[in-house]
């Protein structure tokens, strides 16, 4: 044997008889299941992870791009402060000159709305261009004021509205003027456009339906890709990603925008040192990446489903081939059962055919050697001892003599009944109008002068034994020929009807004596007579030997007689 | 010529009655042997001195015999060559299909069953002598043309 066929049986085997086949075969499904869960999760995960951080890295390239600008202004700033004759003039107290000295400034760098000068204490000294009334304000409660002398260092300052018209959203870099020696001489302001500041902000590309916006320290909505020219500065410092910019955090998270009314993808990075910050958006159904996520995780939930499915389908298959062959060897098992049985029950019935047969022929050939004997004996004594012998003795030896003939033909009838047992059957389809015409045909012409009406429907066949069928007629046939001899115009009628269950009844009906229902149920006995010898002769075995030829042919006989007018009798051949 | 023997195979002695009686009753009066069983039929044929016994011109064969039974009797005389045109007609009771049909193919050259009534029976008998004893004729035995 070799090893495959080894395992193979083995895991039939196993299949077929082991309780614990079904825990087998749920820890496998188990074992899929668990298996597609977790390459869900991961794959689901990793996918995330990709959508997102390209979020991210667009936040954080803002960001940068942010910090860098602010480092030029500042810088820029640093150096418009630093420059000796403007420092000079600053010192002096010059104003107008010193920011006469700034103005190319302006035109070299058109991002810068305006330049202003005020003293250490935030008293406006000076401004270009220069704006009516401003002069001499102080502005030491101004945010940009605040922020440059904490520590005098350059400062940017949140934006605001600029007070001068056109009112713009401006933001002011602010740097100090020191002299040599490090003291502070005045503070150079530059006012600029957050348009201008962030011109290149639209540029970036944050993706499908995405959008930027940037907040400043103070949380206010600098700007944003979808609504330009914002004219009102809108606080977003509630908002819990701002109030985490705020806290100089960075990160991406997946949430549900109230504004938008859809998940979105939301990535946020700070600006160090300026405390701004930008958030980029976009929707969850439009990130690429998430959809073609979405389509992988179908795709694999679709694919594991399959493979559980087969497995699920294997497992039914492998179980029903398994029960299948369980059952093919009970019904094995039975049929032989079965067959054995049948064998044994026709061996006993052959048998107990054979003793039968055995029974049969001694009573055929020994019953019958003593009532030749008898009949023989007597006949010799009324011949040879007539002399000797009154009436009375003749008639008593002929008395004899006519009980033991009529035993001879009890004997041949019982014979006949018996061999309709005994006989073999056949089954073919049988002509039984013919059959019908035949019988009559031989009773006629057992008795020539006779005068009977007959009727037989053509074309009724049966399926049976010819033999045993002609059997039957020939009895049918018969009896109604005796029992309408003592009738005027005797009738005989063969034919068939349809009953209303489907079934061909066929039948032989006579006008002849007839007989009481009352008696009805003794008709079919053996050696049962309705009607005494001296009236019409029989021995009463014939009907016995219709019903019993019928009953092996699987049909149903009976009989239906009304007194002094006539008998049928039906019979059925189920074939 | 020889005397025409009939050799009636009979064990019950109310049928040898019988039938030696509607012999007698036909004006039979051929000699007839009578062997009481199968063996006694067989030793007519081929037991000791059967070479000098004269072939029957009819045998009459019941079936039901002692020792050998009436059909096994036929085939013997079938199977041997000199004897296997010996004419045989069973006489029986029997009417069993199975008898007639094995008579038949064994050889049987007639086969009669005994009516229980005697006036038939010795109606019979008369016919068969009729027609055995007088009107058929017999095939020169082989034992007669070995002489």
């Amino acid at each position: 044997m070799s090893g495959m066929t080894k395992l193979r049986d083995g895991l039939s085997s196993f299949i077929d008889h082991s309780p614990f086949r079904w825990v087998v075969l749920a820890l496998a499904a188990a074992i899929v299941i668990a298996t597609a869960t977790y390459s869900y999760r991961e794959i689901e995960s990793e996918l995330t992870t990709v959508a997102l951080s390209r979020r991210e890295a667009v936040a954080q390239l803002m960001a940068a791009m942010l910090n860098e600008k602010f480092g030029r202004i500042t810088d820029v700033a640093n150096s418009l402060a630093t420059r000796p004759s403007f420092k000079k003039s600053v010192m002096a107290g010059q104003w107008d000159e010193a920011i006469e000295l700034q103005r190319g400034v302006l035109i070299d760098m058109p991002y810068i709305e305006r330049l202003f000068l005020s003293d250490e204490g935030g008293t406006l000294k000076a401004d270009m261009p220069a704006l009516p009334g401003v002069r001499g304000l102080n502005f030491a409660s101004r945010e940009w004021f605040i922020g440059v002398s904490s520590n005098w260092q350059a400062y940017v300052s949140s934006i605001y509205t600029r007070a001068a018209a056109p009112q713009l959203n401006v933001i002011a870099v602010t740097v100090p003027v020191k002299n040599s020696k490090g003291q502070v001489a005045g503070i150079l302001g530059l006012q600029i456009r957050i348009e201008n500041l962030l011109e290149w902000v639209p540029e970036i590309n944050a993706g499908v339906d995405a959008f930027a916006y940037i907040v400043d320290s103070k949380g206010q909505m600098a700007f944003h890709t979808k609504h330009r020219n914002l004219q009102k500065i809108i606080d977003l410092s509630t908002s819990p990603i701002v109030q985490k910019l705020l806290r100089g955090e960075q990160g991406v998270e997946i949430g549900f925008d109230v504004e938008e009314q859809e998940e979105s993808i939301v990535a946020y990075a700070d600006v160090p040192g300026y405390g701004w910050g930008v958030v980029v958006q976009q929707p969850v159904r439009s990130t690429i990446a998430l959809t073609a996520k979405d389509r992988l995780l179908r795709q694999l939930l679709a694919g594991y489903s399959l493979i559980l499915l087969l497995g699920v389908m294997t497992a039914i298959l492998t179980l029903r081939i398994a029960s299948a062959r369980q059952n093919a060897k009970s019904d094995r098992s039975m049929k032989a059962d079965l067959e054995r049985r049948v064998s044994e029950r026709t061996a006993e019935l052959e048998s107990a055919n054979q003793e039968l047969e055995a029974f049969s022929y001694s009573v055929s050939h020994d019953l019958r050697a003593p009532l030749r004997a008898i009949d023989g004996f007597s006949q010799a004594v009324i011949e040879d001892y007539a002399d000797r012998l009154d009436e009375h003795g003749k008639d008593y030896l002929n008395r004899v003599r006519a009980a033991t003939q009529r035993m001879g033909l009890l004997i041949d009838d019982m014979l006949a009944l018996s061999r309709v047992t005994r006989a073999e059957m056949r089954h073919e389809t049988v002509d039984l109008s013919a059959l019908a015409a035949e019988v009559f045909a031989e009773l006629q012409k057992s008795e020539p002068a006779r005068k009977v009406i007959w009727d037989i429907e053509p074309g009724l066949t049966g399926v049976g034994d010819e033999r045993l069928l002609r059997m039957a007629l020939v009895n049918l046939l018969g009896n109604a020929w005796k029992f309408t001899s003592r009738k005027e115009q005797p009738r005989i009628e063969f034919g068939a009807t349809l009953n209303a269950d489907g079934t061909t009844e066929f039948f032989v009906r006579d006008n002849g004596t007839g007989f009481d229902m009352a008696y009805a149920d003794k008709l079919f006995g053996v050696f049962q007579r309705l009607h005494s010898a001296a009236e019409f002769p029989g021995t009463g075995v014939g009907l016995a030997i219709v019903q019993r030829i019928i009953h092996r042919h699987g049909g149903k006989v009976r009989g239906v007689g009304i007194p002094d007018q006539g008998a049928t009798f039906y019979f059925t051949l189920p074939g | 010529m020889h005397q025409k023997i009939i050799l009636l195979v009979e064990d019950n002695p109310d049928d040898e009655e019988l039938t030696l009686r509607a012999l007698g009753k036909n004006n039979i009066m051929n000699e007839v042997v009578v062997a009481r069983d199968g063996q006694q039929a067989l030793d007519y044929f081929f037991g000791e001195g059967a070479a000098t016994r004269p072939a029957p011109t009819m045998v009459l064969l019941d079936l039901k015999l002692p020792k050998i039974d009436g059909l096994e009797v036929l085939r013997r005389i079938r199977a041997d060559q000199r004897t296997c045109m010996q004419p045989v007609v069973i006489l029986t009771s029997s009417r069993e299909e199975q008898d007639i049909v094995t008579g038949y193919r064994l050889g049987t050259n007639s086969y009669i069953r005994k009516p229980v009534d005697f006036d038939q029976f010795v109606e019979a008998i008369r016919q068969l002598g009729l027609y055995w004893l007088v009107l058929n004729e017999p095939a020169p035995l082989q034992r007669e043309q070995q002489k």
